[in-house]
Parts: structure tokens; sequence; C-alpha cells
């Protein structure tokens, strides 16, 4: 046996706390190893190249590579073993860096366990048995949850390219909260004129089936061959009969606060969202709901059906995008802000829905009590880049502030906007113009220091201080007519729920994690599962635009195959010492064990395209006869006994 | 100090992989051991690591319910729990045998919990050679297949023929103390030849009467042979081939 180790620095990642050098020794002095080297990036191509030509040159039959995460370059590596001739599976990987140098600082501790690590997958590499691939099938369809503008966008490109999408939408209408927004920065187009055209085409796209008011519970399967269960809530209206005129809602006795108009508009119980919701399809909101039976009766359509229950539907696709996208911050946790105390305190969305034509105000800037303030005061960072709470920077907000400034001063009269803010980020393509703009047109920013407090509190006749310190230290005081707060963008309440469905790591912020930071920032390290939008992290409206077409073409990346191919990692049952007992038939969850009789009884066998190789029949049978390739009993207790060897005895 | 973690290739492991991403100390005697479910650690793979003298061993895998595998972290629990019971009576420490529950993206949680299982296993010691003892008898015992039997069948007994699952908990735990006292009696008599049931309980410290109840059920199963009576007492022998 000749094997070959290859002990990756990372640059200071793994160099800084392991001593890569004495590791690469150590591996030297192993058992069969013939050739150990150090490299600073093994998965660089120079770094391949010093595998693959060991291969060719000193005839390495197991190549072991000490590194990052499998789940990051286990690919890369077995490619690069193919390249050189040697069958992938006969390359085994030690993590010394997500399980070693980041977690740990003793540089001494540090490099001792790396040393075992490297010994364990040395160890196992010796039992390793090469395996061909299997080739699966794709299906060629794909699945966007959530559609705001990232999955509506994702939708389409994957549509306009001729393939199948499912566009899963929670509420009763697509549009997510773009189509909330009044203008949009730097250029001020009005935010529903340029999403509205999108909604409608995501609405009629034949490749496109939108289900609107469904949720997805429930996602199986692998890449290329998802099964998904979809949760379509019962809108106690027959979609088919339903022409949107309206008559309902317009007769409908029920008063509720509307959500779309972040509860400042008021709905019917039998509602549409907003004037140009997608499907423009009436829903029956059951908790308000009296039961009058008006609807029923005054519907032309028969369209209204009160017995409709929840139905799941279940669908299969290929690959999987989460444009699930952001909540915004309660702010009413945090006193000092004054929100729910003060009805002139709002935040940043609820001005967009004051200022918006279609919404409550029809566009006009007004106090609860229906009066046009004249000094409006803005807050930035509010819950954002604090030590403690949200750490990060929500990144739109300071531009959408800047731009709640400016309609402020150009809708009212005599109007005053006043920015109390920490730093003005103006990073962005015409931002930083934009920002200049704004402050020429009067606009007054006032810095303070975003360590020291921020109070609000209302005088008795009605008219609201601001206090903060500036920089300097000296305090600054502000009065208006209106607060309005820059909330932070958080990652969706029920993130979590939605990240263990798809079965994605979230990063410490809450939001979804990509595959690498830098180079994958659209993928997951669960295959064929992609990211859109706002769930990876806050972000503006041409980021969101350019992700979405992004985590488009990388679906469409993995459609336009034919197969791909699927692990060879699956259970083997040895009939020679098979008692047919039947224990693996009944553990199995894939019914991929199929009993055969022969001659000499009941024996168990694998059928190796449904098998999905975890194991549980091998843990479980009784005779022993089952093994797991690439994971078999001998090939686990090998590494074992290397990653826990006395390290003077194991090296010869 | 030895502490081994089995990983599931689809939560408990990327949520390793998450704590060393956000760079959070763990304890570095740690030795992660990935596989595909956690259903596919074998309970003799843990008793191995015992043998070895490992002085801890956790499986983890997805929270219940969200088994990549449909069930196979139940499987797991199931077979963990019966280990810590078995261990109750065989002094070995049951507390050096646990099973979690890790999301991929539960990356704090797996610093913690690997912190609070090092603090553990220092609280009750390195594993002593009286365990190793015993890992080493429990791991030919879940090598043999009555115990294997009893235990794999349970699925289908619960879950498809309703039995009582207490009911069969407790059938379970038996079948296995007797397979270990069985395999105690056969390594006495590998180095004694041939030896009755009360020279047995001497050597075994377990009542002769239950040793003798023992004996008579692994003669039926051929096991061993009865030499005849010799100082007034029934002597056993191993059967040749066994």
């Amino acid at each position: 046996m000749r094997i070959g180790v290859y002990v990756c620095h990372c640059g200071i990642n793994i160099g800084a706390t392991v001593d890569v050098k004495k590791v690469a020794e150590f591996a030297s002095h192993l058992k069969d190893v013939v050739i150990s080297r150090e490299y600073s990036y093994m998965c660089s191509d120079p770094g391949q190249e010093l595998i693959k030509k060991d291969i060719r040159e000193l005839g390495l039959d197991r190549v072991v590579v000490a590194s990052c995460s499998p789940r990051m370059h286990e690919p890369t590596f077995r490619t690069a073993v193919a390249e050189a001739g040697l069958n992938p599976y006969l390359f085994e990987m030690a993590n010394i860096r997500e399980h070693c140098s980041w977690v740990h600082d003793d540089r001494e501790r540090a490099t001792e366990k790396a040393m075992h690590l490297v010994a364990g997958s040395v160890y196992k590499s010796k039992l390793l048995e090469p395996l061909e691939p299997m080739q699966v099938g794709i299906t060629k369809k794909a699945l966007v949850m959530g559609a705001g503008i990232a999955g509506i966008q994702t939708a389409l490109d994957i549509a306009d390219s001729g393939f199948k999408v499912y566009l899963v939408e929670r509420s009763p209408s697509v549009g997510g909260k773009m189509a909330q927004l009044d203008k949009t920065f730097p250029t001020l187009d009005c935010s529903a004129c340029i999403l509205t055209p999108k909604m409608v085409d995501a609405g009629r796209h034949p490749n496109i089936e939108l289900m609107t008011y469904s949720e997805v519970i429930d996602i199986d399967g692998y890449v290329g061959n998802f099964r998904v269960k979809v949760l379509k809530k019962p809108r106690y209206i027959d979609i088919e009969k339903c022409t949107g005129c309206g008559e309902c809602a317009s007769r409908c006795p029920v008063d509720v606060p509307n959500e779309f108009d972040e509860g400042i508009g008021i709905r019917s119980a039998i509602y549409i969202p907003f004037p140009q919701a997608v499907p423009l399809k009436y829903t029956i909101d059951r908790d308000s709901c009296i039961r009058c039976g008006t609807c029923k009766n005054v519907c032309k359509r028969d369209a209204i059906d009160y017995d409709q229950t929840e139905e799941i539907v279940e669908l299969e696709v290929g690959a999987i995008v989460a444009a699930t996208g952001y909540d915004l911050m309660d702010v009413s946790s945090r006193e000092e802000y004054g929100y729910g105390r003060f009805d002139n305190v709002i935040t940043g969305i609820e001005f967009e829905r004051l200022c918006n034509a279609s919404g409550p105000t029809g566009g006009k800037i007004l106090t609860k009590d229906g009066r046009e303030p004249k000094d409006v005061i803005f807050i930035q960072c509010v819950g954002s880049r604090e030590i403690g709470g949200n750490e990060y920077c929500s990144r739109f907000c300071c531009m959408y502030t800047a731009k709640h400034a400016h309609l402020v001063e150009d809708r009212i009269e005599g109007g005053k906007a006043k920015v109390l803010f920490t730093d003005a980020r103006a990073y962005g393509k015409g931002f930083e113009e934009f920002y200049v703009r704004v402050m020429e047109e009067g606009v007054d920013y006032f810095r303070r220091d975003h360590d020291k407090p921020v109070s609000v509190t209302e005088r008795e006749d009605g008219k609201l201080i601001v206090t903060a310190t500036a920089l300097d230290g000296s305090p600054i005081e502000l009065e208006g007519d209106m607060v309005v707060l820059a909330t932070a963008a958080t990652a969706c309440e029920d993130a979590f729920e939605v990240s263990r469905l798809l079965n994605i790591s979230r990063t410490g912020d809450g939001f979804f994690m990509e595959a690498h930071p830098k180079l994958r920032p659209i993928d997951t390290p669960s295959d064929g599962i992609f990211l859109a939008g706002c769930s990876q992290g806050p972000k503006d409206i041409p980021d969101t635009v350019a992700q979405a077409s992004g985590a488009a073409s990388q679906v469409l990346n993995l459609l336009a195959q034919d197969s791909t191919t699927g692990s060879p990692s699956v259970s083997e049952v040895n009939q020679d010492i098979c008692i047919g007992c039947a224990t693996c038939f009944e553990v199995c969850p894939y019914g991929a064990i199929e009993m055969e009789r022969l001659e000499v009884g009941w024996r168990a066998k694998t059928n190796e395209v449904v098998c999905k190789g975890c194991g549980i029949c091998a843990g479980e049978c009784p005779a022993l006869a089952i093994n797991v390739k690439h994971f078999t009993d001998e090939q686990i207790i090998n590494k074992i006994e290397g990653v826990l060897a006395d390290l003077n005895e194991v090296v010869t | 100090m030895k502490i081994l973690v089995f990983c599931c290739d689809w939560c408990s492991y990327p949520g390793a992989d998450l704590a060393g991403i956000l760079r959070l100390e763990y304890p570095s005697e740690v030795r992660i051991i990935k596989v595909m479910c956690s259903g596919r650690v074998d309970l003799m793979l843990v008793l191995d690591a015992l043998r070895q003298g490992i002085d801890g061993v956790m499986v983890t895998g997805c929270h219940p319910g969200e088994c990549h595998y449909v069930h196979g972290n139940m499987e797991a629990e199931r077979r963990i729990e019966l280990l810590r019971s078995i261990f109750e009576r065989s002094g070995i420490n049951p507390r050096r045998v646990r099973i979690e529950w890790i999301s991929a993206s539960e990356g704090e949680k797996f610093a913690e919990v690997t912190r609070a299982f090092k603090q553990e296993i220092d609280e009750i010691g390195p594993i002593n050679q009286g365990e190793i003892d015993a890992a080493e008898i429990i791991h030919d015992v879940f090598s043999s297949e009555r115990a294997r039997l009893v235990l794999g069948a349970s699925r289908r007994a619960i879950e498809l023929e309703g039995v009582d699952p207490l009911w069969y908990k407790g059938v379970l735990e038996r079948t296995v103390r007797e397979e270990v006292l069985r395999e105690r009696i056969l390594r006495e008599l590998r180095k004694t030849g041939a030896l009755s049931a009360h020279e047995l309980a001497e050597r075994i410290g377990e009542p002769a009467k239950e040793i003798f109840w023992n004996l008579i059920a692994m003669k039926r199963r051929q096991i061993i042979l009865d030499i005849g009576i010799v100082d007034d007492s029934l002597k056993f022998a191993i059967q040749e081939g066994v």
C-alpha cells in the first residue's frame, strides 16, 4: 500500500494554531505512508497538482488530505484524485480546520489533535475500497420559497429558460416587502410601478405554478430528487371562479387593521391585501369573520366556499431556492424609543405606507390624528450595529432614511426633516450622489454617539423630544411632530424552522448561511438548495435581484443536466451470514431492503438505487451481515483507533 | 482523557463545522467520527471504543422528527438508552455514553454539549480496568446473535404488533443481562475447563441459582455441555467448536 498525506496550512487558518510542518513530519513516519507534504493551500491548482503528480510518479494508491471540512472541499479533491487516475473513493479527508484549528487555542494540543485526526484518516484509508458513483436522474422542476422580489425574479429566470417552477408564498399575494414600499432609492422610481409588471408576469407565466397562501411543511430527498409537501391554507374562495371584482369586500361589515399597511390601514374580513395583488383573488380571514354570509349572498360568481379545508400537495423538484426574506425588529421592547407609547413614533416601513399613493392616507404623510407633521425626526441604527444585540449593519436604512427625508421636504409644505445618524453609509451606485442631494435640499443631519443612549419623550403640547449625545460629548436635543425609527432588519421569525426544513445552517446573526461567504454566496452546503435575497442577509433591491438571478442560474446549471451522480456509499448484505430475520427490512426508512427466497431460506438484499446509505440496517443487523460501503464497521473502528492512538506508538 | 463523538452527515457534523466557523472553543480531547446517520452507530462500535480505553462516547444526530433518514436518530436513541441501563448493572458508569440532538444550525450547542460532556467525564474520572473489562464482555454480547435479535425485533414488535413498549424493554434488558452473565461464565470455563454452578458463583460473584439456570440455558443452546457430577455437583465445560 502506498499512501500520500497532504497537510494544508489554509493560509493562517490552520497554520496559526496547528504546527503543520510537525503534523506532516509525523504523518511521514506512519506505516505505509510513502510521501507526506505540507502546502499553503491544498485546494489551489498547484496544491491539487502536487497530489496528481505524486499519484502518477510515486504510484500512490491512497490519498489523505488534512485541511478543511469535507463539506467544503471533498468534491474538489475527489475530482483531482480521479483526474490522476485513482478511484475517488480511495481518498480520505481529515478536518483539521473547522474541527481543530478554529476551535482550539492551545497550539500544542491542537497540533496533537491534528496528528490524531491525520492518523485516523490514514488508518481508515487503508481499508477504503474503490467505488463507482451511481447515476441518478434529475427532476427538471424547481421550487422557489417566498415570492418577494427575490423569489419572483428567480422564478421568472428559471421559467424563461423553459423549466417548471413552483413559486410558494405564504401570504395571499406575491410581492413581499417591496410591494409595501413607496419610492425606491436612489432613483426615486415608484416601487409598485417597477414591481407590479414582474408580479403579473409571475402570475401568468406558463411555466410558473403560483401557490399563494401556502407553506412548505416538509422537504425530503436530495439534490435532483426532492420531495416537497406544501400546505395550502383555505382561502374559502374558489379561485377559479373569483374575478376579483371586490363586491364582497365592499359589503363585508367587518373592519380590521390591514397587516399589509402595518396596521395603519383597514381591510374587511374578506380581502385582498392591496389593489395590485397577484393573484387578484379574495381571501376570507376566518379569525375575524362573523359568519354573516353577506359575501356569499353578493358574489355573482358563486365563488365563496365556507367548507374549504387545508390541503397538502406533494411536489417533486430537482432544486430549491430559499427566498424567504426578512423581518423588521419589533422595537416596542425598546422603551427608550417610545414606540407604542407615543402615537407619532412610527417605524420606517409604516412611514412607507403613509407615503404610498395606494396606502391608507392616499400618499399623504399624516400624524395619527390626521395632521400634517412639520418637523419629522429620523433616528437611524435603531437596533442595528449594537454590541450584544444585532451587531451587523442592516444596509438599506441609511438610504431609505435619506429618501424619507427627501419626501418630507418634497411633500409637506414647510416640512423639515432632521436625521439623527451614526454613520451615513452610501456605498452603492448613485448612493453618495443621492445623499449629497438630500443634504443640499436642506435636510439636517445630526451625528450621534451610537454608544450613548437615545431617548424619545413627549411634551404636554404633544411635541416629541429626541435627546442624544454628539461625538464630542455635547448633548443633542431635537423637537418634532413625528419620529421615524429605522429599525433593524432581522432574520425571519421562523428562520430557524425553515433552516431545519432545508437542512441548512444559519450564521450567528440568524440569517441563512451560504456555502462560502466570498466564493459561493448563493449556494448552501446542501447540494441543490440555493439562497436569494434577504434570507441570506440584509440587502437592497438591486443586490437582491442580482442574487436572485444568480440563484436561478445555479438552479439552471443543475436542471440542464440529465443526471447527477449519486453516492455509491450504500448498504450491502453478505447473504452467506444473513439469517433472513428481516430486521433490516423493518427498520429501513426507504423500503430499500428486499427479501428474497433462496434455496437456503430467506435472505435480505439491498436495492442500491433506493438505498440512501444511512446504515440503520447495519447498526441493527442481528447477524452482523450488513455493512455500508465507505462506512464499514472495520473502517470506522480503524478510524477510531487512529484518532485516539498513542502518537509515539503509531510511528514506525 | 479521550472523548469520541459520532456525528451524522446531515445535522451534527455541519453543526460541528459551524462551531468552527463561529470559532467556538471546546475541549481538544473531542474526536469526531463522521457517519451518514446516527442510526449507523452500532452498539458494537461504541463498546469497541470503550474497551479501547476511551473515556466517553457521545452519539449526536438530528433532532427528533428531523432525521434526514426519517427515524435513524430514534433507533440510535433506543440503543444508547439500552446501553445506559445495561451499564448501570455492569459496573460501567452510564454517564460515559450519551446521545445529543444537534442541528446543522446549532454550532453553539455543539460546543456547549461537548464542553458539558468533557466536564462530566472529568467528574467521573478516566475509565478504569474494571469498566474496560466489562465493556469487553458487553461488546462480545452485542456481537452475538441473541442480544442483537431481541434488539433488532423491537421496532416490529412495538410499532407493528402493538406490544407494550415497557414490557419489551424489560425483555430486552433481561436478555442482555443474561448474555452478559453467560459471556462471563464462558470466560471462566475457557480459563479453567470444567466448573460447577457453585464454583462459578464464587468466581463471578453472582448467585449460584441464577448461574445454574443460565448454564441449563446454555446447554440447551449447545454452547456448553455437562460432563457429569463431580464432587456432588454437576459440572459444565465448553462445547467443542464454540
